[in-house]
């Protein structure tokens, strides 16, 4: 019983660890512009690849007001530290409440429509799920990219639709499912015996139901979609356009390891703090989820025989 | 069973005409062609090179000249060419020409294996090879650690197993595998910074890091599968007539919990082909995924659907068998 206190001792800390770790996250991502020292896309030719200010070995002196030293065209790491928590920050934010919003409603309507309706559902989604969501949400990103869209919200909105529409397939997968079980149960067959309507059945009965696995599944993809903006950083495939046209420009901690990798030798913290933000970010929603999952879930009751 | 099939068999051929359709049109979305660099902009110095006229031989050669949807027959059926000879399309298994690596049909890059080497040696033949070391890697390592997690629950291997593939799955992968090159290569000095494939030390890095992420997902599938076993009324039963612990962990709740974590497997096959095109792409391992991020960036139209292709017939018949596996495992399944 010891041991079991002093696991569950752990968990609390991490619970609140991981709060406090979000909290933080927002903040700064809220805040951006104020607290950043200078703005990230400023190059500064004088100041190439200087080191971190607490390097004083010669040739290259870290300067005091660049914290994390600067990048190959002068521009400031730690700015584009925290101006990347807005990318990530944003994406959690809007692109996941709309792929639940898209997800759900197909989710449900196809639950509880008729035949032709569920069949097109789940053919629909079978042809889905049969193309790598990744490349979609590359093909996406490059259809958008170009158009008006690609400007607002520097870019980001074009992440964000890509990223809904795609991933509310595996969503509407797993509302569909719990639909059709609910649907077949006594209360369901009581309460529409005793005429309820379909807006009834579906805000009283159907949702308090699934709300569990929609928060589960919420928690579960905003790692994912911050590990997704990192790696469309890496790989290349920036979302953010400059105004000139010329040139593409991320703000995302993806391009910063871009960056990061050609200057290990010289500064491993443009490496080392966007890895840590994002370990940092999707380890407290993992944690979060965890918990979820223990406290929500109706079939993991702790009463466990063996 | 052979209605099953049959039916799961022409399911599968409307849902790679649906995929094929879907991801031409959304190819074609895409502003720029093949002879644009990536970007979005047309070539810098286009007209320098390229002049009018052969631009559109080009053109005709490759067949984009032609309306959109006899682009789509040509590629999925066939055409006439120059000299009113019939040339097939996808159906008689002809990708198509290659417009990044002229000259060459997408069949022959991705099947055919360099000169003089088995065919194990073709991209396909590296990408067949890294997800099935992946998918037995997960497998082999993921079922017993989550069964052992949840036969534990709480203990401190289930809390240490839990951190510790928590945290490997939160690190971006190509960070992780930076990593992995900095500790075995400039720490350890095992290998070498550039690869050679045809040594096993560098195959066991690449499914290494391919097997992280789904390894973690595999583990905690395999623990809620088996605490929702545990928690069933048949196993107050059994060990109410009086069975050990062993015996009704091995009799009872492993056959259960088996029984899901194989609905497992299929995600799990998805998500190992997905992810090994990003890490190949990323480090340059000779399979499909480098040439798949190469044909997007610079729109070879042929060889992206072909490459969709070979993902989606692959995807659909793994869900096929293990759809088959799983009604002959499991009575339930086969009664509606």
């Amino acid at each position: 019983m010891e041991l079991q206190q002093e696991v569950d001792t752990n968990i609390r800390w991490g619970l609140w660890l991981s709060l406090l770790t979000i909290l933080l996250m927002t903040l700064l991502a809220i805040f951006a512009p104020v607290v950043a020292p200078f703005d990230p896309a400023q190059m500064q030719i004088g100041l190439s690849n200087y080191p971190p200010a607490w390097y004083n070995t010669p040739p290259k002196v870290g300067q005091p007001e660049h914290v994390l030293g600067t990048d190959f065209f002068g521009r400031d790491i730690l700015s584009h530290v925290i101006h990347g928590t807005r990318a990530a920050m944003f994406l959690a934010l809007i692109a996941i409440p709309l792929s639940v919003l898209i997800g759900v409603g197909i989710g449900i309507t196809a639950g509880l429509g008729n035949r032709y309706l569920e069949a097109v559902f789940l053919r629909f989604t079978d042809i889905m799920s049969a193309v790598p969501s990744f490349m979609f949400i590359v093909i996406i990103v490059f259809i958008l990219r170009g158009t008006s869209i690609g400007q607002v919200f520097g870019g980001l909105l074009t992440l964000t639709l890509a990223f809904a529409l795609v991933n509310w397939v595996g969503l509407a997968r797993l509302v569909y499912t719990s639909v059709v079980r609910i649907k077949q149960q006594e209360f369901m067959e009581s309460a529409r015996s005793l005429g309820a309507d379909t807006t009834h059945q579906i805000f009283k009965h159907i949702l308090p139901h699934i709300s569990h696995l929609i928060s589960l599944w919420v928690i579960n993809n905003i790692p994912a979609i911050i590990l997704m903006d990192a790696l469309l950083g890496y790989i290349g495939i920036q979302i953010l356009q400059v105004t000139d046209g010329s040139s593409f420009q991320d703000l995302s901690w993806g391009g910063l390891i871009l960056i990061g990798r050609t200057q290990l030798n010289r500064n491993p913290f443009i490496l080392l703090v966007p890895t840590l933000c994002i370990l940092a970010i999707s380890m407290s929603f993992s944690i979060l989820g965890e918990y979820l999952n223990e406290r929500l879930n109706p079939q993991l009751e702790s009463n466990q025989i063996v | 069973m052979l209605t099953f099939v049959i039916q799961r068999l022409g399911r599968i051929l409307f849902i790679l005409a649906s995929v094929e359709v879907l991801v031409f049109l959304l190819m074609h979305a895409v502003p720029g062609g093949p002879w644009d660099t990536p970007g979005n902009q047309v070539r810098a110095l286009g007209n320098v090179f390229v002049d009018d006229k052969t631009l559109a031989q080009r053109n005709t050669y490759y067949g984009l000249d032609l309306p959109l949807w006899r682009q789509f027959t040509r590629y999925l059926i066939g055409d006439y060419r120059e000299e009113q000879k019939f040339v097939c399309g996808v159906i008689c298994g002809n990708l198509g020409p290659s417009t990044r690596q002229a000259g060459r049909s997408v069949q022959d890059i991705l099947f055919n294996p360099p000169e003089g080497q088995s065919a194990w040696n073709s991209h396909f033949g590296y990408t067949v090879r890294l997800v099935t070391f992946a998918f037995m890697t997960v497998a082999v390592l993921g079922i017993p650690l989550g069964v052992i997690s949840a036969l534990w629950a709480k203990s401190r291997f289930d809390q240490s197993v839990s951190t510790l593939f928590t945290t490997l799955a939160s690190i971006p992968v190509f960070v992780l595998g930076l990593l992995e090159i900095l500790i075995f290569a400039s720490w350890l000095n095992w290998v070498n910074v550039l690869p050679d494939w045809s040594q096993p030390k560098y195959w066991i890095i690449a499914i290494l890091l391919l097997a992280v992420i789904p390894l973690a997902n595999m583990i905690r599938l395999t623990r809620a599968a088996m605490l929702n076993s545990m928690s069933g009324d048949y196993i107050r039963t059994a060990r109410a007539k009086g069975l050990t612990r062993s015996q009704t962990v091995w009799l009872h709740v492993l056959p259960n919990a088996l029984v899901s974590i194989l609905t497992f497997l299929l995600p799990l096959f998805a998500e190992l082909l997905a992810a090994s095109f990003i890490i190949e792409g990323i480090f340059g391992f000779p399979g499909f995924g480098r040439e798949y991020w190469e044909s997007i960036g610079t729109r070879d139209y042929a060889m992206i659907m072909g490459i969709t292709s070979i993902y989606a017939c692959g995807f659909t018949f793994a869900n096929l068998i293990l759809d088959a596996v799983h009604r002959l495992i499991d009575p339930r399944m086969r009664t509606h």
